[in-house]
């Protein structure tokens, strides 16, 4: 499944979800605050779009469940972690990013640098 | 960590009751999996909007959670159905959603969605196919309800025969009378309903196969069996009507 799951750019959801697990495991809620700070807001993740996505993304193996550690004492919690799939398919969409930033840059489309 | 309440105050108002309620749209294991904490995040955002203020608030927050809602329960509920629905296939150039559709299955939790909007787009892009199949659906209600209404009116209400009966008619005076009622009103309909068929054809060539648009056999066929449906639906109850006592009859007048 792997090329076929890289030929396209992931949803904007998928790729913010990856970026919230790379730096630790999270719950729902936790992810959706971690994509709010990350894009100042701009990206605010809706209920159904939050859990549908972390669903598919457990079914095909970007993430996992993991058992909640052990300082969270709400047991409804579920934990979510960033599998070596997940990896490899952020760094692929980083890369991408930075391509296109290094593309702009080039053409001074970005402001403050030349 | 996060600037995001750990925990709001519980207040389950008009407006989280809609949302659960909207919950039942999401197949039932994904609401037992993610049902409550689906409501938690509902809190924290709506608390997000309310706190931000501007106007129309709560207009902007729920056209976030339909759109949130409706984007993601549809696909989740119907995601292959809705490919094979909604998915031209016939090499229609730039759409090609299925295709699409396929190739990032799982990931593509959007495909379903992709393929209502390009369907929505070929609706508006094309307005009298659009008119015609909205026709067609109003029609089918409209129908739908008129069957429900004949229905309850035949079978659950007795029919209006107890004066007569009361006043001297007998068995086969009464079926007869009911029956001419009701087929000349059926006649009425089905001449009234031919005539905008007939006129329905030149929109329909495209879109009927195996069928000329002015097939003689289909018309005459459509209108004899629904005759007969109407027949029997009306024959049946009048016989029983006309059984009934007069006094019991008279009483439902």
């Amino acid at each position: 499944m792997s090329s076929t799951v890289h030929e396209r750019p992931v949803k904007p959801a998928v790729f913010h979800i990856l970026l919230a697990l790379a730096s630790g495991d999270l719950h729902g809620l936790g992810i959706a605050g971690e994509v709010d700070e990350a894009t100042s807001g701009a990206m605010r993740l809706g209920p159904g779009t939050l859990y549908r996505s972390l669903k598919e993304m457990v079914e095909v193996g970007l993430i996992k469940d993991v058992p909640a550690p052990a300082e969270d004492d709400d047991p409804r919690r579920r934990y979510y972690a960033i599998t070596e799939e997940g990896g490899a398919v952020l760094q692929i969409e980083v890369a991408r990013f930075e391509n296109i930033v290094r593309v702009a840059q080039r053409k001074n489309v970005l402001p403050g640098t030349a | 960590m996060s600037r995001l309440p750990e925990r709001l105050p519980e207040q389950p108002g008009p407006g989280e009751r809609l949302y659960r309620a909207l919950l039942l749209l999401y197949p039932r294991r994904f609401r037992s999996d993610f049902g409550p904490a689906m409501i938690d995040l509902f809190h924290v955002r709506r608390w997000q909007y309310l706190s931000e203020g501007g106007s129309f608030v709560a207009l902007r927050f729920w056209t976030f959670v339909l759109r949130d809602l409706v984007g993601t329960a549809l696909p989740e509920r119907f995601g292959p159905l809705a490919a094979r629905l909604f998915g031209s296939g016939e090499g229609e150039g730039e759409g090609a959603p299925r295709a699409l559709a396929t190739k990032t299955r799982g990931l593509g939790m959007e495909s379903m969605w992709g393929d209502v909007r390009y369907a929505i787009r070929r609706l508006v892009r094309t307005p009298g196919f659009s008119a015609l199949a909205i026709l067609i659906v109003a029609l089918g209600i409209g129908v739908n309800s008129a069957m429900f209404s004949v229905l309850n009116a035949a079978l659950f209400r007795p029919l209006p025969v107890g004066i007569r009966m009361a006043l001297g008619a007998g068995r086969s005076q009464v079926i007869g009378m009911v029956l001419s009622e009701v087929m000349s009103v059926v006649g009425v309909g089905a001449v009234i309903g031919l005539g905008l068929a007939w006129a329905a054809t030149r929109g329909l060539g495209g879109l009927l196969y195996g069928v000329s648009t002015t097939d003689p056999v289909t018309f005459v066929g459509v209108v004899v069996v629904l005759g007969a449906v109407a027949f029997l639906a009306t024959l049946v109850p009048a016989r029983r009507a006309a059984r009934a006592n007069p006094v019991t009859a008279l009483r439902y007048d």
